[in-house]
């Protein structure tokens, strides 16, 4: 019988759109969504199972796509354009926000809801002071009961080490991982490969989703695309 | 080497790599023709760490002693393990017929990318104009139940030659509309004789777990009833629903009864493929066919297998 509620996703993808993003970075950023959805055609019932939604940000964070079911023949794909300096500070509380009306909404409307996921891909330092992001990160982990899975992503000049701070949980039965750009690889090229693993991962984490198994599951480092390689949060010390 | 075991080296030199899964890489197999198999084949190498264990052997030996006819049928019907491959003396994968293009879709993705995407179960489960907005059929209900009818065949063919299907999932299996059989299992690997152990440990697809935790012909069934119920209401929600009712309006006859004796929590009640099969050809045709019975069993032509006790081997059941 239908006692069990339908359990759904969130996975968010949060993205630099700072001003060294401009050209074949941008490119390749815009690539993303279509190549998600494209993903999903091919697994139409996933849609039964996982949610989307797009934040950006440059001097300020923005919500270019709002969580949904994006197959709904009412999505329509954002461009996105880039805009200034590098606040991950601005991100961070805008996808706290996000995530707490989104949850809540998701549950108003009768659905169980898995912790939500997140990729976050940057491709430089952040340009807010120090303790302001590290504020805005811990409110969005340690500080908020539905925290999200973190999964950073970094290409060009994003710093290893800060990166490393972003990864959440950072250790533990559930740790997650981040997903660096190899030395001397194209970072346009590097974000395909990054949105390449954001849809395997979305893939094998809405098919995996039962009774029991749940959250995110991340591709085995074997199966990674030449040029990125996948590190845990003691890796940079 | 036995009949069953051919080695990677004869295999001649390999084609285009056709799809790589978390277990396994499927090549084409251009050089290589088998007297007993219709058509081109594919060799399915599994990757490290995932080759089965033996039990593979069984279930290739398991269709090469199957009469002609039943034979044909399974491989309409199957991407069954025609020969085991090994190299080294090792097993290493499988020869399987190449899945027909009649079961591809020529379609454009939402990119606007061409695209030739298998015709998975799964499709029939979502909303039928989303499905036209992704470039998949939408198929009529006497088109769903004409694809219902069919795998409730494929299902009897295996339950009564005494294999298991184990993991009946949204992707396994591929349906056409425009000729019969509509309905081809393609991921045969979780399958095993009834009374041996699994080739590969057979699991459950989420959503698709029966009540019980052994898997068996009756979990079979559980899902089979899974799928008439989603296939038949597809829409938001449909690929996980479970409530019998959903179909209520859709089923004729004794129709709703059945769906849910398969849906029943004591295995023993399910309603068997055969019964399915029957159910749904007089919705088709409106007639009852009281000779379906003889008619399926001279298709089959063999009444079943069981392991002898003493020897160990499979003989028939008489």
């Amino acid at each position: 019988m239908e006692s069990e509620k339908a359990k759904l996703l969130p996975f968010y993808l949060v993205i630099d759109v700072s001003a060294s993003m401009t050209g074949d970075k941008l490119e390749q950023a815009n690539a993303i969504m279509p190549a998600v959805v494209d993903a999903l055609s091919d697994a139409p019932i996933l849609s039964d199972k996982v949610r989307f939604g797009v934040i950006d940000f440059g001097t300020d964070a923005l919500v270019r796509l709002p969580l949904c079911d994006l197959l709904d023949e009412h999505v329509t794909l954002p461009p996105l354009n880039v805009r200034g300096a590098t606040s991950y500070a601005a991100a961070f509380r805008l996808l706290r926000d996000e995530i707490e009306s989104n949850v809540k909404q998701l549950k108003a409307d009768g659905f169980q809801v898995h912790r939500p996921a997140v990729f976050f891909i940057s491709d430089g330092e952040p340009t807010d002071r120090d303790a302001d992001w590290r504020d805005a990160f811990r409110d969005l982990t340690e500080n908020f009961p539905t925290y999200p899975n973190v999964v950073p992503c970094g290409v060009d000049a994003a710093n290893p080490k800060t990166m490393a701070s972003l990864i959440y949980p950072a250790s533990g039965p559930k740790a997650m991982q981040m997903y660096l750009m190899d030395h001397g690889q194209n970072p346009a090229d590097a974000i395909a490969m990054i949105a390449e693993i954001l849809i395997s991962s979305m893939l094998a984490s809405g098919q995996s989703m039962a009774q029991g198994s749940s959250g995110l599951i991340l591709p085995a480092k074997q199966d990674l695309p030449a040029g990125i390689s996948a590190h845990s949060s003691d890796d940079f010390v | 080497m036995s009949a069953h075991v051919v080695d990677l080296d004869a295999l001649g030199p390999l084609g285009a790599l056709l799809g790589a899964g978390g277990q396994a890489k499927v090549y084409h197999a251009p050089h290589v023709t088998l007297a007993d198999v219709p058509g081109p084949l594919v060799y399915k190498q599994y990757k490290a760490g995932h080759a089965p264990p033996h039990g593979l052997d069984a279930v290739v030996a398991r269709r090469l002693r199957l009469d002609e006819r039943t034979r044909e049928r399974l491989d309409l019907m199957t991407a069954w393990p025609v020969r085991a491959v090994q190299e080294d003396g090792e097993v290493r994968g499988v020869l399987m017929r190449l899945i027909p293009d009649g079961y591809f879709q020529d379609r454009v993705k939402p990119s606007g990318v061409p695209a030739r995407t298998l015709r998975e179960l799964q499709h029939l489960f979502i909303a039928p104009e989303r499905a036209v907005r992704l470039g998949m059929p939408a198929p009529s209900t006497a088109e769903r139940l004409l694809v219902c009818r069919d795998l409730a065949v494929v299902v009897h063919l295996l339950h009564r030659n005494g294999m298991v299907i184990g993991d009946l999932n949204p992707k396994n299996a591929v349906f056409r509309l425009a000729a019969r059989p509509c309905v081809m299992l393609v991921d045969c690997d979780a399958i095993r004789i009834k009374g041996a152990a699994a080739v590969v440990r057979q699991l459950n697809a989420p959503d698709w777990n029966p009540p019980e935790s052994v898997l068996s012909q009756s979990s079979d069934l559980y899902k089979f009833g899974l799928f008439v119920l989603r296939c038949l209401s597809p829409g938001p929600f449909a690929s996980i629903a479970r409530d019998p009712s959903r179909v209520d309006a859709v089923l004729p006859g004794d129709g709703p009864r059945l769906l849910r004796d398969a849906l029943s929590r004591d295995p023993g009640a399910r309603t068997t493929a055969q019964t399915w099969g029957r159910y749904f050809d007089v919705t088709l045709t409106g007639v009852v066919a009281p000779e379906q019975g003889t008619r399926e069993a001279e298709r089959t032509g063999t009444s079943g297998w069981r392991r002898d006790p003493q020897t160990r081997r499979w003989v028939p059941v008489t």
